[in-house]
């Protein structure tokens, strides 16, 4: 169920009729079952993961937390794994569009082989819990620790990484003339497994450090877990500021609706006029077989930095705007990040949620900067080649990753300790002492964002690239070698065009005020034009060809 | 217990006042919208002029008009005051006219089929001019435009040219489900119509459009028929495109309706005839193209004719759908067939030109292959008997790009 869908419009209207209708604990059953809903219509056996990794962690933060489960949580809990598994992989839902009631129960050998998994995981959960719960502390945490690691990494590394891993031991032994028979593991990957894994994973760990109390009711931390809006795409919420919404009474504020709906409009403003139209352009040149030029290959680089930042930021403006609607907060997950001056002015702007999470719970627990400088740069560049790989399997991220790594350790290296860089507003206006030292100081602002932005682009044509063979050879075309002038990208629709104008002003307006959506704060009649300017540019990009989110497969 | 939660401001006294604000921006965001409309209205209107270009932001905010309120624009008072498009591709009043007699010592050619198939008679015609070509082309048009405009000519017994081609364009295949141009391709749809063939018992059957000339469109008896027989026999209809003229007044609804409508023709386009990378097993595409092909190339011969099937592989319809479509039925009946993908694949954007056609200089190299399959019947006399042929002039410009 894709938000810019209407689909989604329609299963989002009956979810907030029924939230408005519906008491505080009516709220929260009903949207744990719209949440699993909205992920199961792509695929409703995945939920059974969801679902999995919901009991474990329940029980692991309730552990590491309280040092005990409330007995009827672990029944709720245990009941509500057994009954997934029986209705996500021996029930076929598409009997229900086509009344066939009696065709509904349909048992598969992997269904069966599920419930039985899931029986004997919970009644061996149950049986060994008074053992957990005799263990000496230190034990206990490291064993809870190692298993919600364990089962986490485990769904990622079995659906998404195992084929990659697999591949490229094969590949080495191949080299080394040793021939082995492929293995190859056939399983679609799950929509968002990276995003929900992570989030829930970092509910046990932040239990663990005593950052967040453990959820009381199971079906509090299930909500967590499977709150749909962020649901496949993030932001990657942190259990201590998601979930004490979810376990409280909420307020909706007119305020606050309207600042969703902004956000839903800017949402799709920019995934469907601008995301979605220049996926054309993009495609045409990394997908072609022929040979395509040094302005091909510049000019679909940067249309992709605009395209996956709109893709990217309009779902999560979207999720926010969705949550707000039902009285929600969801975090920021991108501020202006084409207006960076270096990357780790960057990486405190794009996917805040992921380069957050990987600084709190990789970059720090390698030893981030504490250990000296040599281990600070090998910490760096550790935890940005796994965050390459966190985007998926291939060559390709990983290169993008350790791309990342040396970009930051370079300017680690260049800038020293220096970290705090002003905003926007701050670097145009906080050297006001002089008219020359202000000029200096915007011009070298500018230029720093400029200079940024081209490394940063080349980051993206890393990321975008087919293979790394195609990396190989665009980057020979970028520098002269094998590229013409000619090009034969396509232009982009009229929509887009328009939409990246709008946008880049909006952009920058934003990073000069220093607050995300500060056009909220304008006068109404203008804030009222800009809508409509939003509305009409929607509409002309309604023509595109809808694309899924690229952040979906990761 | 706890309360309800819903809309429970936190000061009920701020209320009216925060509703106030939201009213007047909803309301300024609306007058917005008007002057957006209007200004965008006066900017860029369609020219009087039909057979003038509209400039580009005019056609773009033109494209979601309804089919009729398109069809009202380009109609004029009379055929010289009309779109060109409107006379285009009529089977009764073009394919009645016969080909003119080859001069002697020349090959008559005659071509059937599109856009694509008159670029390659061009060059064709600039490779070896001891070739007379004659051409027969719709608008996108599909091979029952191409099959039914063949049949009218043998009919007649008009067409004296020993060599028939068909070419088949991979993206009007959909058509084959429609009964003329109006249903597909929305945003200039072309008003031509032509048979739909449906294979019963084996054996080819038409239905035949109501409305069969230009001047058809005008008369509303037979528009309103039309629409009736399209309802039922064009899997392409679309009620929102072809009947709510409401909305053509506004250029927002206009954009809506064009997404809408667009939608619509991707989705029955991936559900009954091609996912993007291979043709459906539809028993009313396939077989059908395939029973068209096979009966041109058997009358052809029959009538002491060499028949050539030219397959465009345009793009956005799989790398070589077109060929696993008809290829094998093709081959099983030894029609000489040109495959476009063989001289430019489809994946490789310099292939084609902004509109989506091939380059000339594409264009040219499928002409070069036509050409070698006539040579190839004439030299061996054997399909379809050709008489033998002088050598091909020199080309007039030389073979870049080859």
């Amino acid at each position: 169920m894709l938000f810019n869908s209407l689909t989604f419009f329609i299963f989002f209207a009956v979810v907030y009729t029924l939230y408005r209708a519906l008491p505080f604990r009516g709220q929260n059953w009903m949207l744990l079952a719209a949440g699993y809903l909205f992920y199961g219509w792509w695929d409703v056996r995945f939920l059974f993961l969801i679902a999995f990794s919901t009991t474990v962690d329940f029980w692991i933060g309730a552990l590491l937390g309280k040092g005990r489960i409330a007995p009827r949580q672990r029944l709720i809990s245990s009941l509500f794994l057994v009954t997934v598994a029986v209705l996500a992989l021996n029930v076929d839902w598409h009997a229900l569009a086509t009344a066939d009631l009696a065709g509904l129960l349909r048992p598969t050998p992997i269904g069966l082989w599920t419930v039985a998994g899931a029986l004997a995981a919970v009644t061996g959960a149950n049986a060994i819990y008074p053992l957990i719960t005799r263990l000496e502390a230190g034990k206990q945490r490291r064993l809870l620790l190692f298993t919600t690691v364990a089962v986490n990494l485990g769904f990622l590394a079995a659906f998404k990484y195992f084929n990659f891993f697999v591949g490229s031991a094969e590949a080495v032994l191949e080299a080394l003339h040793w021939h082995v028979e492929p293995v190859v593991l056939h399983v679609v990957l799950p929509v968002g497994i990276s995003f929900y894994t992570f989030q829930s994973l970092s509910y046990t760990i932040d239990v663990s450090r005593g950052r967040v109390a453990p959820a009381r009711r199971f079906f509090d931390f299930a909500l967590f877990v499977a709150f749909f809006p962020p649901l496949v795409a993030g932001p990657i919420e942190r259990a201590r500021h998601l979930l004490p919404q979810l376990q409280r009474p909420r307020t909706i504020r007119l305020n606050q609706s309207m600042h969703g709906v902004v956000l839903i409009l800017y949402g799709l403003f920019k995934k469907v006029a601008i995301a979605d139209g220049l996926a054309g352009s993009v495609d045409a040149v990394f997908h072609s077989t022929g040979a395509v030029s040094t302005v091909d290959v510049a000019l679909a680089t940067v249309l992709f930095a605009f395209q996956i930042f709109c893709d990217f930021s309009g779902y999560t403006d979207i999720a926010r705007g969705v949550a707000k609607l039902l009285g929600i907060e969801l975090m920021v997950n991108f501020n202006v990040p084409y207006l960076s001056r270096n990357p780790s002015e960057f990486w405190r702007r794009w996917h805040i949620s992921l380069s957050s999470w990987l600084r709190d719970y990789l970059y720090i627990s390698l030893g981030g900067n504490r250990k000296g400088e040599a281990r600070t740069y090998a910490n760096l560049m550790a935890t940005m080649a796994l965050g390459g790989l966190w985007h998926g399997a291939a060559m390709n991220f990983i290169l993008w990753g350790i791309y990342q790594g040396v970009l930051l350790c370079a300017h680690r290296l260049l800038t020293g300790k220096r970290r705090s860089l002003p905003t926007g507003r701050a670097a145009m206006t906080g050297h006001a002492a002089g008219g020359y030292a202000f000029a200096r100081t915007t011009l070298w602002t500018g230029f720093s964002i400029a200079v940024f932005f081209v490394l940063m682009c080349y980051g993206w044509l890393l990321f975008r690239a087919q293979s790394f063979e195609q990396i190989v050879q665009f980057s020979a075309i970028l520098i002269g070698h094998g590229g013409g002038a000619s090009a034969i990208i396509p232009r982009p629709p009229i929509s887009a065009l328009a939409g990246l104008a709008v946008l880049i002003v909006l952009q920058f307006v934003e990073w000069r005020d220093g607050r995300p959506e500060c056009f909220r704060y304008w006068p109404r009649p203008v804030q009222g034009a800009l809508y409509a300017v939003l509305l009409f540019i929607l509409a002309m990009g309604t023509s595109n060809v809808p694309a899924q989110f690229i952040y979906f497969q990761f | 217990m706890y309360p309800r939660s819903s809309s429970t401001s936190s000061s009920s006294r701020r209320r009216p006042a925060r509703l106030r604000a939201v009213a007047a921006i909803c309301g300024w965001m609306l007058l917005a919208l008007v002057l957006i409309e209007i200004g965008l209205q006066l900017a860029f209107p369609m020219p009087a002029d039909r057979r003038e270009q509209p400039g580009v932001l005019a056609q773009y905010f033109f494209y979601g008009t309804s089919t009729p309120g398109k069809l009202a624009y380009m109609i004029g008072p009379t055929e010289a005051t009309s779109a060109e498009i409107i006379g285009a591709g009529w089977i009764d009043t073009t394919c009645r006219q016969p080909p003119p007699a080859s001069p002697p010592g020349r090959t008559g050619v005659t071509i059937y089929g599109m856009s694509f198939s008159n670029h390659v008679a061009a060059q064709l015609r600039m490779l070896d001019p001891s070739l007379a070509i004659t051409t027969y082309a719709g608008p996108g048009a599909p091979a029952n435009h191409s099959y039914a405009c063949y049949q009218m000519l043998r009919a007649s017994g008009g067409d004296p040219n020993p060599v028939q081609i068909i070419g088949v364009l991979a993206s009007a295949v959909p058509r084959l489900l429609t009964l003329g141009g109006m249903t597909t391709s929305f945003e200039w749809p072309a008003p031509f119509t032509y048979p739909r063939y449906r294979l019963v018992n084996g054996r080819l059957e038409s239905e035949q459009p109501i409305v069969r000339s230009p001047g058809d469109l005008k008369d509303a008896t037979k528009w309103r028929a039309y629409l009736d027989q399209l309802k039922t026999s064009d899997r392409f209809y679309n009620y929102g495109a072809m009947e709510a003229q409401w909305a053509d007044r506004s250029i927002f609804l206009r954009l809506l309706r064009r997404a809408r409508a667009q939608a619509f023709e991707r989705e029955q386009t991936a559900a009954l005839v091609n996912d993007g990378h291979r043709f459906l097993p539809n028993p009313e595409i396939g077989p059908v193209l395939a029973a068209m092909l096979v009966d041109f190339a058997r009358t052809a011969r029959a009538d002491g004719k060499l028949p050539i099937v030219i397959l465009f592989q345009d793009q956005g319809t799989g790398v070589d759908s077109l060929e696993r479509l008809v290829g094998p039925a093709l081959r099983r009946n030894g029609v000489p067939t040109v495959l476009s993908r063989e001289v430019a694949p489809n994946t490789d954007p310099r292939n084609f030109v902004a509109d989506g056609h091939f380059t000339p200089a594409v264009d040219r190299r499928i002409a070069e292959l036509v050409r070698d399959r006539i040579d190839a019947a004439a030299g061996t006399g054997g399909d379809g008997a050709l008489p033998p042929r002088a050598a091909p002039a020199p080309a007039r410009y030389s073979a870049a790009g080859r």
